[in-house]
């Protein structure tokens, strides 16, 4: 009995040993960062003088900061975008390689739709810059056996954005896919046999079975979606460095430009505080109406 | 619509997709294989034909020929492409490591020991999650220059290693190991740190794979912490030099440029190979309610 005891006592330490190399180092990487971040906004600061007091000054520069309403609504359009387009698209492939009868096929496309994830968005924001160049580019020379004009891809200021998206699209449908992929491979082959009894085909049973079923995944996949595309910098960067004018800057460019390129650390971290806070926000929305629409098994 | 036409549509489907993937790629390689003066050639040549390996000897190596006067590569790179290649190795493989290390111990902690206020941390562990880097890099940039590790890859190495998905996956794998392990062992008269140092640890092989994996490869197409933490030219990581390569010519020379992204994807290709089923394990893993 003494030695049970002793063993948890151990245990016990143990964990705390065990566990205090991570937890310290995320409070000092992330927790710490976090609350500087609110801190920071509330000063004046270009990190070479002493930070200066500013009061709510930098939050009501930010009611009246066009660019950064500009910033602000170009990354919710493109996170809104991006999550529905990844959801169709990871759950119509889904969907559809399990409705193949080959298994090397399904191999086939599974490994092609993957790849892209493995892929830098830096570097594959480079090639895409490349093919969607106006004059020289490679998509708009197919284009103009159907039109008889150039799409301006990145120089037209309604356009760039969802260039963007594109390419930030086409680097991440295949997490989405995966997940969907998982989702109807652990789907109750019961439930599927009985609609199949019943009946049900086609539209119906998407509507009726595969998408309740999938809801945890559709569910998952928008809340990680959502705060992994309501930080894009890497596409948009590199493809536009956020223009031509503020057409495709993200709030994270301007967070990068504000910090790092005109050194106010002050209004930067209030961009970062409201985008913290929006994420918040959404994330509370969507495990609040999840209740809703969501079923688990 | 019958099933025969379903089944047709399908796959149209399936192959479009799958060739709007691929196109990309293959254009990038046999771009990268063309004469600098003709990779804007159109129309576009998806199968090479030309085999101008010499763009990429230039890539990788113009940059010191360079500087030492040798060859006529002038201006054609300008990125010490072979620093750039050890640096994201070291930076990857370093962090790689650590969260291995760190996430080991915690997840296992996490997963089968009970010690004092072990929910709340893991709560605050889990927390963390929802924070993206992004949003904490001013902060995480002013830290990183008190400590003075400003444009070193150190600065870019520590504050990586502590993972809150690292440790979350290598709980959940941790879950998965039976318990009668630990009887037996300590039957044996192991103790604690033993069960877990000789036991549990090698058992979790399979799960510090899958880590490694996605750990690697995220920190391998890393790009916005590199561009803010680093300065010098020979820290550079593969990514960020890549970028201002493409900076300095626009529509010029694109192939040398495509030859440095060929090579910076052959990481990505072994893991592809070898690695995918992994990958595909660790997001699935990942995204299971704890």
């Amino acid at each position: 009995m003494l030695n049970i005891q002793s063993q948890k006592r151990t245990k016990s330490r143990l964990g705390l040993i065990f566990v205090s190399p991570l937890v310290i180092g995320i409070l000092i990487f992330v927790g710490g960062p976090v609350i500087f971040s609110f801190i920071l906004s509330f000063f004046y600061w270009d990190i070479l003088s002493p930070m200066k007091w500013a009061g709510l000054e930098n939050y009501i520069w930010f009611l009246e900061d066009e660019v950064a309403h500009e910033v602000i609504y170009n990354s919710i359009i493109f996170a809104l975008i991006a999550i529905v387009a990844q959801n169709i698209l990871g759950f119509t492939l889904a969907l559809g390689i399990t409705k193949i009868a080959s298994h090397n096929m399904k191999i086939f496309f599974r490994s092609i739709y993957f790849f892209p994830l493995l892929m830098s968005g830096a570097t594959v924001s480079i090639v895409m810059s490349f093919l969607f160049n106006t004059d020289m580019g490679v998509i708009n020379y197919y284009l103009s056996t159907f039109l008889d004009f150039n799409i301006g891809w990145m120089n037209s200021t309604n356009i760039v954005l969802y260039t963007t998206i594109i390419v930030y699209v086409w680097k991440h449908f295949g997490f989405t896919f995966i997940l969907y992929v998982g989702a109807f491979a652990t789907m109750s082959k019961d439930v599927l046999d009985a609609s199949e009894i019943d009946g049900a085909s086609g539209l119906k049973k998407i509507i009726y079975i595969y998408i309740p079923l999938a809801s945890p995944t559709i569910f998952f996949s928008s809340v990680v979606g959502f705060i992994s595309a309501i930080q894009v910098f890497d596409e948009p960067y590199v493809l536009t460095r956020g223009g031509p004018g503020d057409a495709s800057r993200t709030a994270v460019i301007y967070i990068y430009e504000l910090a790092f390129g005109e050194l106010d650390l002050g209004y930067g971290s209030v961009i970062a505080v409201v985008i913290f806070i929006l994420i918040m926000i959404v994330t509370a929305i969507q495990f609040i109406v999840q209740k809703k629409w969501v079923h688990y098994e | 619509m019958n099933k025969y036409t379903i089944n047709l549509l399908n796959y149209f489907y399936l192959f479009t997709v799958a060739f709007i993937v691929l196109l990309p790629l293959l254009w990038a390689i046999s771009t990268s294989l063309m004469l600098p003066i003709d990779s804007f050639t159109l129309p576009p040549k998806w199968i090479p034909t030309d085999f101008v390996w010499e763009n990429y000897y230039r890539t990788l190596f113009g940059y010191y020929l360079d500087k030492a006067g040798l060859g006529t590569f002038g201006d054609s790179v300008n990125v010490p492409f072979i620093h750039m290649l050890f640096n994201s190795f070291f930076v990857s493989l370093s962090i790689t490591f650590g969260q291995i290390f760190i996430c080991s111990f915690s997840g296992y902690a996490f997963a089968r020991f009970k010690f004092p206020f072990k929910n709340i941390l893991f709560w605050l562990v889990m927390a963390s999650l929802m924070i993206p880097i992004q949003v904490v890099i001013i902060p995480l940039y002013v830290l990183i220059s008190k400590l003075g590790m400003h444009d070193t890859l150190i600065g870019l190495i520590i504050p990586a290693i502590p993972s809150a998905f690292g440790a979350f996956l290598m709980r959940q794998y941790y879950l998965k190991i039976p318990s009668e392990f630990e009887e037996a062992a300590v039957i044996d008269g192991a103790s604690q740190w033993q069960v877990f140092w000789k036991v549990y640890f090698p058992l979790g092989t399979p799960g510090m794979v899958v880590l490694g994996i996605l750990c690697f490869n995220a920190h391998w197409n890393e790009f916005l912490r590199p561009l803010i933490f680093l300065n010098t030219e020979e820290k550079w990581t593969i990514p960020l030099g890549l970028v201002a390569l493409k900076g300095e010519f626009a529509t010029g020379s694109i192939s040398l440029i495509l030859a440095g992204i060929v090579l910076s994807l052959i990481p990505a290709i072994i893991i592809y190979i070898f690695g995918q089923k992994y990958i595909v394990e660790g997001i699935l893993t990942g995204s299971i309610k704890g």
